[in-house]
């Protein structure tokens, strides 16, 4: 849930509409950061997380 | 450009190679390979998400509208953060009810209700039609780009869609039971996703690196065009921050709401475990796919391509460019990209459309005649049906549309079902009446919004009159809905439709009541994780009446088999059920019908009222029975994974039983769980008396404590003492289970015997550092303890006055026991040099007792023999005899007030076996362990400790073992076994 919050503020307006005509690079490196993270998340959560 | 016959060829082999590569899963999987249920062909069946749309029209939307094409997969990537939370639930739920699609799901979370589900599928049929025309319009419209002859595409997509129908059909309709994976189908949707990745990357490098030079190099020149303002986002930009929002929430619903996402995403789920993986996975897959979308769309404005044919640069760049067999490739990734939706999409839409209109509709109709045959006849029909109703959208009305444009009136028709279902999931409240306004309310807003300007655009609604009034309506204007204006389309058409869905939801469900089926749905659904806590329905009345319906359905064998399989397994009496339990059954009961027929139709079944004439009963009973039977294949399928997997549990069993290690496995009260054969062989204790009792009244060692007070993982030596027994040795290792299960598993070697080795090693060790110690002192003391004594000895001899006879005398007795212990030092190290002889043991024994027999310390001691004749083999009889003379010499010291001695000799094995016992004192057993070790003695000064060390070496030194025996106050043994051939091995190792 945190995660997708993180997400939702880095995806959003209004960070996004700092970055003028860097913004796709910032878009990408922000998705992959994402990505990782949710990576690190599932991970770390791999033992006997059962909770929903 | 391609002749139209040479891409049909190209077309052709890609869907037989899909056939054989579908097929080959499918035997794989059922032969139990992991090749197909695995965390990575699931993430990229979940690809299927990424459809021509994808493909072509994202280049398409970077071109003319910027960055707002990344909110299709940024939105499904915020939405995979929360799949552990909401995706594992809505699984859970859909193998526990055996829910096959969507429009199930929200029906049957409302009740089962008939007219809802009813509702969703028409909703969706009319949502993901265009969806479905747009694949079809692409492949269409790049078969003629690539043959340069648009005439020829209407009839290649026709055929195309034909081909893709029958492929649909051939893996997802051959059984009657749509809660079956179809894994052919899904490691075939895998491969796609493989493909059209691939094709992308590679237009991708062949833009951004073959035309240009890298990333830097186009969004640098692109900056300069005065396509720039596509690089940005807000005011000055083709795409408002709101804009952007509402499609990033349009893609969160889609990936969820999608029939053909929930297909792969719930149905085709294999195992909760590959959500946790795919939800980093999948949005992996969609930033690869992504990463050259706009070096492609920028690259192709810089390069002239017009910017309303940027749907196909991907295609056009390489044309251009003259390498058409890039372009070739890329048709084919394309062509994965639709294909995989189409097969997917028709096959989800069309179980739904049979739940949901062609069972109820059979029901009512009583037309049971044929009825297995019918079904899956009319499922294949349906299937082609809605692949062809694609077809005609994408011939009269796709043209007038991006893809873009079509694929996300379909995100808005899905993002309908969001509010019954995600709050279906999570809110009590929420009822049918509640869900079924909401959604009616939605839809209407969709058409109103999106689809009415849609179709006066293709013309398809004329210009004027009541258009021209509704448009120019500040109340009723579709595109400003109430005087909203200022909105993009998607936001408007978002706003309007999620608002009053939401509000029409939540109100209705507020102030109307739920049925009892309702309330035990919603208890289904919101508590999944929960025990089933029913008890507001008051029927069926009893057992019999539930074996009684299903009876008429699956025969009553089939019943009687249902009905005492489940009371069997709850351990429930058929007198005594509680209501609870009977509804639960009854539960069970429609499962079973659910699978084939739609949990609508099963929950009609056991409705009140649904009497059929005896005629129907019989004809609809026979159907039915044929679909048990399809089933019953099924289960046989099952039954030989069981088989399989019963092989592999016997093999993992039979891996742990065989080996030498002792294998327990504890509970968190460290009782015992399993117990191998190599334990009873180590510990003496059979698995039937080990299990279920406490490991460490089991396994008590002289030290350290195993188990108390805290457990100790890792790995301890352990002596152990077990009773009669000579004591062992073991290395026990103590760790917890990892994983899901709590406990220990305890493994255990016995390594006496590789300690009594390595103690050998070490005493021979020793003896031989001493052996050379030994010649030295020997030789240095001998010579002028030699002079000394000669020089003593003449003094004897000459007249002394008393006292210097005395001292002489006393000097002389200790130089003899000096040059005793020389002697024996000397003897200690010229053990090796020997010559060994053909010898016969008895004679030796004979002459070592003849020696003895005179002497009067052995007048009070019986010697007693039993002497086996034994073959002649060589040993030094001079070191032999000593040996068994320092035996001797002990057993008599060791019995000071007589006894006997008991000399014995046989031979097996190829060893001679020699022992002897007395009845002397013995000794204690941390005396026993020192025996043999040089210096060692329990005679005190009498004693120079060096007897039983040359015992040792002789005997080692013959290739042989002495062993010793002893108990305290009853006596020691000692066993020497020699070896009779090691002449032999000594010329082999020689």
């Amino acid at each position: 849930m945190l995660l997708f919050a993180v997400g939702a503020i880095f995806f959003g307006w209004p960070i996004i509409s700092i970055f003028d005509y860097n913004l796709s690079k910032y878009l990408f490196l922000a998705w992959f950061i994402f990505i990782v993270l949710i990576f690190i998340a599932t991970s770390y959560n791999k033992k006997g997380n059962n909770g929903g | 450009m391609f002749s139209p016959v040479f891409l049909f060829s190209i077309i052709f082999a890609y869907l037989v190679l899909l056939f054989l590569i579908a097929h080959f899963a499918e035997r794989m999987d059922k032969k139990g390979s992991r090749l197909v249920s695995n965390p990575y062909v699931y993430s990229l069946s979940l690809a299927v998400y990424c459809t021509s749309w994808t493909f072509y029209g994202s280049v398409g939307k970077a071109a003319n509208a910027g960055l707002s094409f990344l909110t299709i997969y940024l939105g499904p990537t915020l939405m995979a953060a929360l799949w552990w939370l909401v995706l594992r639930k809505i699984v859970y739920i859909c193998k526990e009810n055996r829910i096959t699609t969507i429009s199930d799901f929200i029906a049957s979370r409302y009740g089962n209700s008939l007219f809802l589900s009813a509702l969703i599928t028409f909703v969706a049929v009319i949502g993901i039609t265009p969806y479905l025309g747009l694949q079809l319009k692409a492949i269409m419209h790049t078969f003629s780009i690539l043959t340069g002859q648009p005439g020829g595409s209407r009839f290649a997509g026709w055929t195309i869609a034909l081909l893709l129908g029958i492929f649909a059909v051939f893996f997802g309709a051959r059984r009657v039971d749509v809660s079956e994976r179809h894994s052919g189908l899904v490691f075939a949707v895998a491969f796609e996703s493989a493909i059209k990745l691939i094709a992308f990357i590679s237009v991708g490098v062949f833009v951004t690196y073959g035309l240009f030079n890298g990333f830097d190099d186009i969004f640098d020149r692109f900056r300069l065009t005065e396509f720039a303002a596509n690089m940005t986002l807000g005011e000055e930009a083709n795409v408002s921050f709101l804009e952007w929002t509402s499609l990033t929430f349009l893609s969160m619903m889609a990936i969820m709401f999608l029939p053909r996402q929930f297909q792969v995403s719930v149905v085709e789920n294999s195992s909760e475990k590959h959500i946790k993986k795919a939800m980093w996975l999948f949005p992996l897959y969609l930033f690869l796919i992504n990463i050259f979308v706009l070096p492609i769309a920028y690259g192709g404005l810089l390069l002239g391509e017009p910017q309303n044919n940027a749907d196909y640069f991907v295609l056009s760049i390489p044309l251009k460019q003259g390498v058409p067999m890039l372009a070739l490739f890329i048709f084919i990734g394309g062509f994965s990209a639709a294909t995989a939706m189409i097969i997917v999409e028709s096959l989800a839409l069309s179980t739904m459309v049979m739940n949901s209109f062609v069972m109820p509709a059979v029901w009512r109709m009583k037309a049971m005649k044929s009825f297995y045959a019918m079904i899956l006849n009319t499922r294949r029909i349906v299937i082609i049906g809605l692949v062809f109703l694609g077809y005609t959208f994408a011939i009269y009305i796709g043209e007038f549309y991006s893809l873009v444009n079509i694929g996300l009136k379909s995100f808005e028709a899905v993002t309908i079902f969001a509010p019954s279902f995600l709050l279906g999931l999570y809110w009590k409240g929420g009822n049918k009446k509640g869900a079924i306004a909401g959604i009616l309310v939605g839809f209407s807003i969709w058409i109103y919004t999106l689809i009415i300007p849609a179709l006066l655009k293709a013309g398809i609604i004329a210009e004027g009159g009541v258009m021209d009034y509704i448009f120019s309506s500040t109340f009723l204007n579709p595109t400003a809905l109430f005087g909203l204006k200022g909105l993009d389309q998607w936001s408007h058409s978002l706003f309007w439709g999620l608002l009053l869905n939401l509000f029409f939801y939540v109100s209705v469900s507020v102030f109307t009541k739920k049925t009892d089926a309702e309330t035990r749905q919603t208890i289904i659904f919101v508590d999944s994780y929960s025990p089933l806590k029913l008890g507001l329905s008051n029927r069926p009345k009893s057992v019999d009446e539930i074996e009684m319906i299903l009876a008429e359905y699956i025969g009553a064998t089939g019943a009687a088999e249902t009905v005492n399989r489940f009371l069997r397994k709850n351990g429930i009496a058929r007198d005594s059920i509680d209501h609870e339990w009977l509804l639960r059954l009854k539960s069970e009961a429609e499962n079973l019908l659910s699978g084939a027929l739609g949990p609508s139709i099963s929950n009609l079944i056991f409705q009140d009222g649904a009497y059929l004439t005896g005629d129907e009963k019989v004809r609809l009973s026979d159907s039915v029975k044929r679909i048990s039977s399809s089933l019953m294949l099924s289960r046989q399928e099952l039954a030989e994974k069981n088989r399989q997997l019963a092989l592999l549990k016997e093999f993992s069993e039979n891996i742990i039983e065989s080996i030498p290690l002792g294998v327990a496995t504890l509970d968190e009260s460290l009782k015992v769980k399993y117990w191998n054969k190599a334990m009873k062989t180590i510990i003496g204790i059979d698995q039937s008396d080990a299990l279920d009792i406490e490991a460490d009244l089991l396994l008590r060692c002289l030290e350290p404590d195993l188990f108390t007070p805290a457990i100790r993982e890792g790995e301890v030596t352990c002596k152990r003492n077990p009773g009669s027994g000579p004591q062992m040795i073991l290395k026990v290792n103590l760790s917890s289970l990892t994983g899901d299960q709590a406990g220990y598993v305890l493994v255990i070697e016995d390594i006496t015997e590789k300690k009594k080795i390595e103690e050998d090693l070490f005493r021979t060790t020793k003896h031989a550092s001493i052996g050379r110690l030994a010649a030295g002192v020997s030789h240095e003391i001998g010579n002028p303890l030699a002079s000394i004594s000669s020089l003593v000895q003449e003094l004897l001899a000459e007249k002394q006055s008393s006292f210097g006879f005395n001292s002489l005398s006393t000097i002389n007795m200790h130089i003899d026991r000096i040059a005793r212990i020389v002697r024996n030092l000397g003897d200690f190290a010229r053990l090796h040099p020997r010559q060994k002889v053909s010898t016969n043991l008895r004679n030796i024994i004979e002459g070592t007792i003849n020696l003895v027999k005179y002497d009067k310390n052995f007048r009070k001691i019986d010697i007693n023999t039993d002497i086996e004749e034994t073959p002649e083999f060589k040993i030094d009889p001079d070191q032999m005899q000593q040996v068994f003379l320092n035996l001797m010499l002990n057993a008599r010291d060791a019995m000071p007030e007589g006894g006997s001695i008991s000399i014995s000799i046989s031979h097996n094995n190829g060893y001679v076996k020699t022992i002897f016992s007395d009845t002397g004192t013995g000794v204690d057993y941390e005396t026993r362990d020192k025996l043999f070790d040089p210096f060692f003695t329990t005679k005190g000064t009498k004693g120079t400790g060096l007897g039983l060390s040359i015992c040792y070496s002789i005997i080692k030194d013959h290739g042989g073992t002495i062993e010793i025996d002893s108990v305290k106050d009853r006596g020691t043994k000692f066993i020497i076994k020699l070896p009779l051939k090691r002449e032999l091995k000594e010329e082999l190792e020689g």
